[in-house]
């Protein structure tokens, strides 16, 4: 049934004569056929259409690009809201339309991309478990104010952006979104940005490399690190599992195209695991070539565009400024502590999980996780940490795998140069606790022990959200 | 190494804390030993992500 078809403001309840067709006639010209095929795929219940949307993105690259050309594309945009099951549109209910509030898409007049800003659930797209890193943004719609989880999505206009471009948008919104000390940056601007640091003429879009995306980034105050694989070998993905493990959104390159990873596919039933990464299977991506969400993995046939994840050979990872310990370096460090501790006759655990937090997180967290041992908790809740933090999680495989628990961490200033924090600020063990009691009061290094408690808890949880 | 002045833990730890390193000199020639072992390592990583950013100067993606 469609409601108030030629209003600004218009219905589309998903039945036996109405379903996307309808959507798509509301909406004449705005979509290619190939378009609709895709949006087709998206399960949904029925559609609110707003017509004359003013789309602060499209707007943007619309006055500062479009603009100036002889015959310009509309300067309006449509906005589908999207609901997993059937709402009352005459009578508004906040609650219930917030409960089957699946997100938005902004359809713009850039044929043929026309895929603007979208933020939509991702259990419309996904089907198997998977840990992704996720934003939230509030949304009015019809006078309600909604609320919707997701990543954001943005197809390029091929003028004033391309994939790269797209990509970077993506990747800068989930961080405005997410965290408040990273501004809000538009398509234009980023443009804008990059050509501080050009290699050819900016419009029409002719591409950029990982340096010039990684330059972009640098303006804004953000530091990034590139990784490619035929340096890194068989550790590239295992970089590319802790950085997303540690909430990091990544550009990941494939030939002659740029995606973004979001989230991780891991199999917990796999046997034979020394660390998490073992678990890893693919990467969810978003492509701004089709919809969120895809899948990347060692089968062509799970990714639409038959992508496999053997064809990424290099990612850009945005870290900010104040991270100055990369992952690799981390992971050394921990290697190389094993045998120091063995020398001492401390044993510690082989089964490990490697992310990035912030010392704020952890501390949040500690106070439920190390409820069962109580001294360890007090020590947390007491002792200053720093900003960031490089946690090595320790474990036994199955502890892991069918509990999700560990028995320890070791925790490393990530904010410290690697040959500054010398063994790390804090070594949690079972029945040992070592720390630095020099660096929580910012003084020369002093290593202290006290005895705890050998009882399993739960891994920390805070940087990425599961699904399913 | 001092572990008897617990400045950043509540009086009652301070019974339970003691040092981790023997000496001072346990702990210069454990610390000598493990910059030693990193150094290296830690020269080879440099060198991959010099030449990582090196190898991306040049492909652009569209």
């Amino acid at each position: 049934m469609i409601r108030d078809e030629n209003n600004v403001i218009s219905f589309v309840e998903f039945d036996k004569t109405d379903n996307w067709e309808s959507v798509f006639r509301i909406c004449p010209g705005y979509l290619t056929e190939y378009a609709k095929e895709r949006i087709r795929g998206i399960n949904v219940k029925c559609v609110l259409i707003e017509t004359q949307y003013i789309d602060k993105d499209y707007r943007n690259t619309y006055s500062k690009f479009h603009s100036k050309k002889f015959v310009t594309p509309k300067e309006r945009c449509i906005r589908l809201h999207l609901f997993s099951n059937l709402i009352d549109f005459e009578n508004p209910d906040s609650l219930i339309w917030q409960e089957h509030y699946s997100g938005y898409i902004i359809l713009r007049p850039t044929l043929p991309n026309s895929i603007g800003r979208t933020l939509l659930s991702p259990e419309l797209f996904i089907n198997e478990k998977c840990y992704l890193c996720l934003c939230t943004e509030n949304v009015m719609v019809n006078g309600i104010d909604m609320e919707i989880e997701g990543f954001p999505f943005i197809s390029q206009d091929t003028d004033a952006t391309v994939c790269a471009q797209s990509s970077l948008w993506m990747l800068l919104r989930f961080f405005s979104n997410r965290y408040r000390w990273y501004k809000e940056i538009y398509p234009f601007d980023l443009t804008c940005l990059v050509k501080a640091h050009p290699q050819g003429r900016s419009f029409p879009g002719a591409g950029l490399t990982m340096v010039q995306m990684a330059d972009a980034l640098r303006d804004l105050s953000i530091a990034p690190l590139l990784y490619c694989k035929n340096q890194y070998g068989k550790d590239f993905f295992k970089y590319v599992y802790n950085y997303i493990e540690s909430g990091f959104p990544l550009l990941l390159g494939l030939p002659e195209h740029v995606v973004v990873g979001i989230g991780h596919i891991s199999d917990l039933t796999l046997t034979g695991s020394t660390s998490s990464y073992d678990f890893f299977q693919g990467i969810v991506i978003n492509d701004d070539n089709g919809l969120p969400y895809a899948k990347i993995t060692a089968n062509k046939m799970d990714n639409p565009f038959n992508l496999t994840i053997d064809q990424i050979d290099s990612f850009l990872v945005s870290l900010p400024e104040k991270v100055l310990l990369s992952a690799e370096q981390f992971e050394e460090l921990v290697q190389e502590l094993i045998p120091l501790f063995k020398k001492k006759g401390i044993v510690i655990p082989g089964f490990k999980r490697i992310f990035l937090t912030t010392g704020r997180s952890f501390k949040k967290k500690a106070l439920k996780r190390y409820r069962d041992i109580p001294e360890v908790q007090k020590f947390y809740l007491k002792i200053p940490l720093p900003h960031f933090i490089w946690v090595c999680e320790l474990s036994e495989p199955e502890l892991y795998s069918k509990h999700l628990k560990c028995v320890g961490e070791i925790i490393w200033d990530a904010t410290s140069n690697v040959f500054d924090s010398q063994f790390g600020l804090v070594i949690h063990l079972p029945e040992i606790l070592i720390f630095n009691q020099g660096a929580a009061i910012n003084s020369e290094a002093d290593y202290c022990q006290i005895p705890v408690g050998n009882i399993p808890y739960s891994i920390y949880n805070n940087n990425l959200k599961e699904i399913i | 190494m001092s572990a008897t002045a617990i400045l950043v833990l509540p009086d009652r730890y301070n019974k339970k804390v003691s040092p981790f390193f023997k000496s001072l000199d346990e702990y210069y020639k454990t610390r000598d030993d493990f910059y030693s072992r990193i150094q290296p390592e830690i020269e080879k990583l440099n060198e991959k992500r010099r030449k990582s950013e090196e190898a991306a100067q040049v492909k652009r993606y569209r």
